[in-house]
């Protein structure tokens, strides 16, 4: 018996040794490429959790798709997390207002022509090492270059043209922009060739962040688990291919600041009707772009972007019979749009029909800024007779891509291809909902897409650059017009004062040039939204889509 | 010859002595007919099969308003006299888009199931009659197409082979003016839906196949090759009507599945495209306002259910009709 006794007592103390050496040993430092399978275990270095939080925080998000991610390629939904992977010097609220992110400050000479960014000492890539200035300036390198990084949105979304040097790259005649100098680790300056003071703003762009340039492998970029990140969530997986989304944590997250989300699930569904439907179940939290069923999302559950986006269908001009102008002016008069986008609608929008190109949350904004524009059969049957094509006969085909399955954008191409047919007798001419890719080999003779565009700088001169990128660009087949001197005006608006009392006339001046070309026909300015279910708590947004309040975002008990 | 074989063998011909001793014709068709008649169910398919067949071919005539005809100032309007079905979100008329929508859906389940049943009887029989070696590579194929997901060659044909086939229509239209391709919607249902019936013809082949399999053992097959009829005339005047019951039956099955499969193809943006009419792209147009305009999403849904039941109870009254035995061994 007391052989037992003893036993039981040596293996008591064991167990006691075992536990109290557990508890108190310090924790292994994580080796550098563990992260993603640290975060797989649940071993989570989130803050304190609020009382109200539930035991698991993951956010299951729906979108409508996942493209490459790549901060210069990013257009469009990988915006909700880049900014937290790949940060930006700064971070914008919802209010436009900058907080320090991978920077600290950045400091502005007199005429605001050069300015110096201070990069967090503590910044490190989740490796370890850390975050230099010259990283910034080789990403940006690579991201404005036509052939190193192609399809890229570095130069269009940015404005970095205005830097010092930067044009050449972005014309592909040069390497290395001048203008940015890493006086430092730690320290990037950057020389504009004119003054801009929203500079600071620029480079909180999403667009911006960047990647450490070793790590970018081959054409198409896109991150993957692999892909060094400074910012506190990183992939687990992105993979287009597999439609396997997922991200995590940042065990090396070098903010004072940690996440309590531990992981997003991401699922994309590109029929807004089925993401609903994943909405209604209670199978996602989050679900961007449930726009056009707003109405029907319960009270409280709406955040909408803090922009609004021109939504509207472009006239692909490089495509016969889009290359006419007086087709273009026909076809946009042949159709009585109010009544049109109210149907197409559901009446929903009636107060936010396109009359022009600046959006009402725009300064400058001035309703009905179109020259000509308005619904006229007469007018429009006698522009369709003066175009090269003289009447509805001869017209080649028209083609319209939807651009997604929303019953909105196909609502809106069924009554203009109706009062086409009505107004001007144009029969000739096809639907396809869905993106150009439902046109197979066509996809190239399409001339009316569905497009967007949204003031994510939110400032007219450079919302105007962007519209004017996309029809004024010779190279683009979309281009409509060859317009130097548009573009000239639109160059001058940048450097000017905001405060200048000239500057609003010279902007509506510039708007109206480029409507009058017809480049689009209009359909709403909706801000985007993301729908939010009431257990996720703190969230925000900013111009970006990026959830700009993320750290602080937890899921609550329902 | 006994008079007990007589009399088989003239039944078998389908005739029998009457009580006042006349040779009275009573063949299977007939019936067929009878029994199907008295089935209750079978009568209100075959109802709904009419009226399905009447809007297909006069719905143009019916229906008040063009497909397209939009009124954009009453849209989205509850039924009332004007609108006996209502009006959609872009003010067309909804009976009149039902109406069109029918000759879609009747249009593409014609063509898919006549062109599967084509394809399966020929390849059917090819296996049936053909000896061991066609029987084993006719298998071989049907257990290949069959393993081609329909939806999933729909969606490639739509992106693949479509674009081809329609850009050669336009060209032949542009150098030659042959009206036929004027318009190319129909191409679009053409090869699209053509590309399903290529995948659906093996129940058909694997139906007549095991018909002929049992048929070829019956004694008046027998008797027929020992008065040295042919095989081809075996199999053209023996075989294959007396397999024909079951491939009726499957028909009208395959005609109903033909006709959710085009509804669920324009439903998924593959199908018909807008403006055209098809129950599929109604439903899908309106799915999203399904709680506050229920009856845009019933509409359509209803029809395409309500003309599927009845199909398929036709078809359940004809294989009664048909297989009289097989309903009394259930």
């Amino acid at each position: 018996m007391r052989q037992w006794h003893l036993r039981f007592a040596i293996s008591a103390l064991l167990l006691l040794t075992v536990v109290l050496g557990a508890c108190a040993a310090p924790a292994a430092p994580a080796p550098a490429d563990s992260g993603a399978a640290m975060a797989d275990e649940g071993e989570m270095m989130g803050r304190p959790l609020p009382d109200d939080a539930a035991e698991e925080q993951v956010i299951r998000y729906v979108a409508r798709g996942f493209g490459r991610l790549n901060p210069a390629a990013e257009g469009g939904f990988g915006r909700f997390i880049i900014a937290h992977m790949f940060m930006p010097f700064f971070l914008r609220d919802a209010d436009h207002n900058l907080s320090p992110w991978l920077a600290t400050g950045i400091d502005a000479n007199d005429d605001q022509t050069v300015y110096t960014i201070h990069i967090h000492p503590d910044a490190v890539w989740n490796d370890g090492s850390p975050v230099l200035a010259r990283e910034a300036k080789e990403y940006w390198e690579y991201g404005l270059h036509p052939e190193k990084c192609a399809g890229c949105y570095l130069a269009l979304f940015t404005g970095f043209d205005l830097i010092d040097g930067a044009q050449a790259v972005i014309d592909g005649e040069a390497e290395e922009i001048s203008g940015v100098v890493a006086v430092d680790d730690k320290t990037l300056q950057v020389t504009l060739s004119t003054s801009d003071p929203l500079f600071p703003q620029r480079v909180a762009l999403f667009d911006t962040g960047f990647v450490k340039v070793e790590d970018i492998t081959g054409e198409g970029f896109s991150a993957t688990a692999e892909t060094r990140v400074n910012g506190p969530f990183m992939l687990q997986d992105w993979d287009v291919d597999e439609q396997k989304f997922e991200i995590v944590q940042n065990p090396m997250w070098w903010g004072d600041k940690k996440p309590f989300i531990e992981r997003i699930i991401a699922t994309p569904s590109a029929d807004e009707n089925i993401s609903f439907i994943m909405w209604q179940n209670d199978e996602v939290d989050i679900a961007f772009f449930l726009t056009n069923v707003r109405e029907q999302l319960e009270e409280g559950t709406f955040t909408v972007i803090p922009y609004a986006t021109n939504l509207f269908y472009t006239f692909w001009a490089g495509v016969e019979p889009i290359d006419d102008v007086n087709v273009r002016r026909a076809l946009v008069h042949a159709v009585d749009w109010r009544p049109a986008i109210s149907a197409a609608w559901e009446g929903t929008r009636d107060d936010r029909f396109m009359s022009t190109l600046l959006t009402p949350e725009l300064q400058c904004y001035k309703e009905g800024n179109w020259p000509d524009f308005g619904f006229d059969p007469e007018l429009a049957r006698a522009e369709l007779a003066a175009s090269k094509y003289g009447g509805p006969e001869d017209l080649p085909m028209i083609r319209i891509s939807t651009g997604g399955q929303s019953p909105n954008y196909i609502r809106t191409a069924e009554i203009m291809v109706e009062q086409w047919k009505n107004n001007l007798g144009i029969t000739n001419v096809e639907i396809r909902p869905g993106w150009l890719d439902v046109w197979g080999q066509d996809a190239d003779l399409v001339n009316i897409r569905r497009q967007s565009l949204g003031a994510i700088l939110p400032d007219p001169p450079n919302f105007l650059a962007g519209h004017w990128n996309n029809y004024g660009n010779a190279e683009k087949a979309g281009s409509v017009a060859d317009d130097a001197e548009l573009a000239d005006m639109i160059n001058a608006l940048k450097g000017m004062s905001r405060d200048d009392p000239e500057f609003c006339a010279k902007v509506q001046e510039a708007e109206a040039r480029m409507l009058s070309h017809y480049p689009i026909i209009p359909m709403i300015w909706d801000p985007y939204g993301y729908s939010v279910k009431p257990h996720i708590k703190n969230f925000g947004t900013n111009v970006d889509n990026n959830w700009a309040t993320l750290l602080d975002i937890y899921v609550a008990e329902k | 010859m006994s008079e007990s074989s007589e009399r088989v063998s003239n039944e078998s011909l389908g005739e029998v002595l009457a009580g006042d001793g006349a040779l009275r014709t009573r063949s299977l068709w007939k019936d067929a007919i009878g029994r199907l008649l008295r089935n209750r169910l079978s009568i209100i398919g075959l109802i709904i099969t009419v009226l399905l067949l009447i809007s297909a071919l006069f719905g143009p005539y019916i229906a008040p308003y063009s497909y397209t005809e939009q009124d954009l100032l009453n849209v989205a309007k509850m039924p009332s006299p004007d609108h006996w079905l209502g009006t959609d979100e872009i003010g067309r008329d909804l009976f009149s888009r039902v109406l069109w929508g029918a000759r879609t859906a009747t249009l593409v389940a014609i063509f898919t199931t006549f062109i599967s049943v084509i394809i399966g009887v020929i390849v059917g029989a090819i296996a049936g009659y053909g000896g061991a070696l066609a029987d084993n590579i006719t298998g071989r194929i049907i257990d290949i197409v069959m393993s081609v997901p329909g939806l999933l060659l729909a969606a490639l044909i739509a992106v693949s082979i479509k674009e081809p086939v329609v850009s050669w229509a336009e060209n032949v239209y542009d150098t030659t003016g042959f009206p036929l391709f004027a318009d190319t919607t129909w191409l679009d249902l053409l090869v699209v839906f053509g590309g399903l019936a290529f995948v659906s013809w093996p129940g058909y082949a694997r139906l007549i196949r095991g018909q002929i399999f049992s048929l070829r053992e019956e004694q008046y097959i027998e008797a027929a090759k020992s008065v040295g009829v042919s095989e081809l005339k075996i199999a053209l005047r023996h075989l294959l009507p007396n397999a024909i019951g079951p491939v009726i039956v499957t028909l009208t099955f395959s005609f109903s599945s033909a006709m959710v499969l085009e509804s669920s193809l324009s439903y998924l943006g593959i199908g018909v495209q807008p403006p055209q009419a098809s129950w599929g792209n109604m439903i899908a147009s309106n799915i999203g306002s399904w709680s506050y305009r229920p009856w845009l999403v019933a509409v359509p849904a209803l029809t395409l259910a309500f003309v599927t039941l009845g199909i398929n109870f036709l078809g359940d009254g004809l294989n009664d009709a048909l297989n009289p035995r097989s309903k009394r061994s259930i």
